[in-house]
């Protein structure tokens, strides 16, 4: 016999918050490793046009506008590294992780809180001397580094019931969605005319991408010592191995929700077919002719189908789960709906 | 808690309700929820449906049978009390007149925090009880009482008055620390409405070190002790010990900025076998 007494049950409300909690710190984590690769796209007098490039692959032109900045290297640091103000800065998606931890309180252990309060701490006293030359790609680190304390401590310290689910959910989510931008930071980088030079800076910038993505000492090891684009476009979208992969994400959300069903009875057919048709999207297709035919177009394309699993998941648990619900209540996609 | 849940019930579902993050006292929420092993919900994750209680989980409404409320009165259900109020149930009360859900503590036991009801203490326990009270009460001045109304007037500057219908330290005039103003001000609220006011002398209130933003220092203190009432009695080994933040004030109550520190209860081993 069990010594548990029951099962308590999740709160729809914590589902979300763990969901969303998951989703700002990825965020987080991400946004650093793009500026840390932005920074290393600059060129001598070319400064604005890569770091308006961050703007562009975040979809952030509007509300950089509405925020009083205008396209200018030292403009978009501050908007993404001290603008609380601007929602999807990262000071901004700390707060909501945070605030999200707060009404998850009762449900993660001590260490995972004092953890999220340091950091948040630490990103709140980022000052402008942070984002000049060097001392950037070390704060980057350590925005890094926060988040990936964050995530080894809730791997050794978050207890496994359905919550676990809820919060892995929302990490692959946001990480499919960031790398298909880290690979569309590419897209806005300017490179040579022509010749022997435009392929050097090329491959230079590919290199730089993988960095990004943690993934340039593993992709060394597969891929061929000549690579391509296509190589690197394969490493990021479809490698079943390679952890910041969107394939690796979209299987994981699979195996997650098929384990929702399986273990909790929780069933979401809608969010089980969206993946599969995820999955699909990211397969089918040679990549030959999806880089002729335009990546960018097809990374938007993969992103929306990533925001609707997200409505989907959404639907299935968080707001209308009541099959009996008459008004379906919007999830909004790409930011938390608050009460 | 589970005690007073709706009766035939092996395994009644407990929650506490909260008003939320923004809630001075939070932090005690989730500490209580944690301990109790019960789950914390705000108003939205519950629902009212044929006057029974549910909450809204993952997997569907799940029914909910005994809440310990930290909300006020006047928040639980907008149909019947405030009705502005998006903290609260809409129909909780319904559910609670058809007996279909406990809440602890029940509504309208406001009444006794009443600060006059203090007063009024040691006369009521000698009334019902025929017995003298074991613990005695501060010294308490009853202004709707013409005795105590002048007693007070004529010692305003000794003694701390306090609205009756009060809390979170709020209304108070400290007697030997305000100004000429502060007491003519308190004067006049006073003669203008005596029944809404009680006074005490200044209770030399005891310091410990406290951790504040020019390094350690002396605070001001003060211990609540709890005692639960269920088919028994019982006081908590521990208790609640509240602490002014602000260098030298009196003022404890954390919706005015005072912390809550530690409480240790030192047991005899000899005497005792376990320990507290």
């Amino acid at each position: 016999m069990s010594m548990m007494r029951f099962d308590p049950g999740l709160l729809a409300r914590d589902a979300e918050g763990l969901f969303w909690m998951a989703r700002y710190l990825e965020r987080v984590e991400n946004l650093a490793r793009l500026i840390d690769v932005t920074q290393s796209f600059e060129s001598p007098g070319f400064e604005t046009d890569a770091w308006f490039g961050l703007i562009r692959i975040n979809a952030d032109e509007k509300n950089f506008a509405a925020r009083g900045f205008s396209p200018d290297a030292a403009h978009v640091k501050r908007f993404y590294l001290l603008d609380r103000g601007n929602p999807t800065s990262i000071p901004s998606s700390l707060e909501d992780a945070r605030t999200n931890a707060r009404t998850l309180r009762p449900l993660m252990s001590t260490e995972m809180w004092r953890q999220i309060n340091v950091f948040h701490r630490f990103a709140g006293r980022i000052t402008p001397e942070d984002m000049e030359g060097d001392a950037l790609s070390r704060l980057c680190t350590r925005l890094k580094e926060g988040v990936q304390a964050h995530t080894g401590i809730t791997q050794g310290t978050l207890y496994r019931d359905q919550g676990w689910y809820f919060y892995e959910l929302g990490r692959f989510i946001e990480r499919a969605d960031q790398t298909t931008r880290m690979l569309d930071i590419k897209y806005t980088a300017l490179l040579p005319r022509d010749g022997e030079e435009k392929r050097v800076a090329e491959l230079t910038q590919w290199n730089a991408v993988l960095r990004a993505a943690a993934g340039y000492h593993a992709f060394k090891r597969y891929a061929r010592a000549a690579f391509s684009a296509e190589d690197v476009v394969h490493f990021l979208l479809r490698d079943p191995s390679s952890p910041r992969s969107a394939l690796l994400c979209v299987r994981r959300i699979e195996s997650h929700l098929d384990d929702l069903r399986r273990l909790y009875g929780l069933s979401a057919g809608e969010a089980i077919e969206r993946a599969e048709i995820l999955r699909a999207l990211l397969l089918e297709k040679p990549l030959g002719h999806i880089l002729a035919t335009g990546l960018h177009d097809y990374l938007d394309i993969v992103q929306i189908h990533l925001q609707q699993l997200a409505a989907a998941i959404g639907r299935a648990f968080f707001r209308d789960w009541r099959p009996q619900a008459d008004e379906p209540a919007q999830l909004q996609e790409q930011t938390q709906v608050t009460a | 808690m589970s005690e007073i849940a709706p009766g035939g019930l092996d395994d009644p579902q407990v929650v506490l309700l909260s008003p939320g993050i923004y809630n001075s006292a939070y932090f005690e929420h989730v500490f209580l929820a944690r301990e109790m092993g019960v789950p914390l919900v705000v108003g939205a994750d519950l629902v009212v449906e044929d006057d029974r209680v549910y909450m809204r989980t993952i997997s569907g409404l799940k029914p909910v049978h005994t809440i310990y409320r930290r909300l006020n009165d006047d928040f639980l259900d907008p149909k019947v009390f405030r009705p502005d109020s998006m903290l609260g149930v809409p129909g909780l009360i319904g559910a609670w007149k058809a007996g279909n859900v406990a809440i602890a503590n029940a509504v309208g036991t406001g009444v006794a925090d009443d600060k006059a009801v203090y007063a009024y203490m040691p006369r009521i326990i000698k009334y019902y009880l025929s017995e003298e009270p074991l613990i005695h009460n501060v010294e308490t001045h009853i202004c709707r009482e013409a005795e105590g109304l002048k007693y007070t007037l004529d010692n305003l500057d000794k003694l701390v008055t306090k609205p009756v219908g009060e809390s979170g330290g709020y209304g108070i005039t400290i007697g030997p620390r305000a100004s000429k103003e502060e007491l003519e001000l308190a004067r006049d609220s006073i003669r203008a409405n005596p029944e809404n006011w009680i006074s005490q002398p200044m209770i030399g209130l005891s310091v410990a070190p406290t951790l504040a933003e020019e390094g350690i220092g002396p605070r001001h203190l003060d211990l609540r002790p709890f005692i639960v009432t269920g088919k028994e009695s019982w006081v908590l080994p521990g208790g609640l010990t509240r602490v002014a933040m602000k260098r030298g004030s009196l003022i404890v109550n954390s919706s005015q900025g005072g912390g809550s520190k530690d409480t240790w209860v030192l047991a005899d081993n000899c005497n005792n076998g376990s320990a507290a």
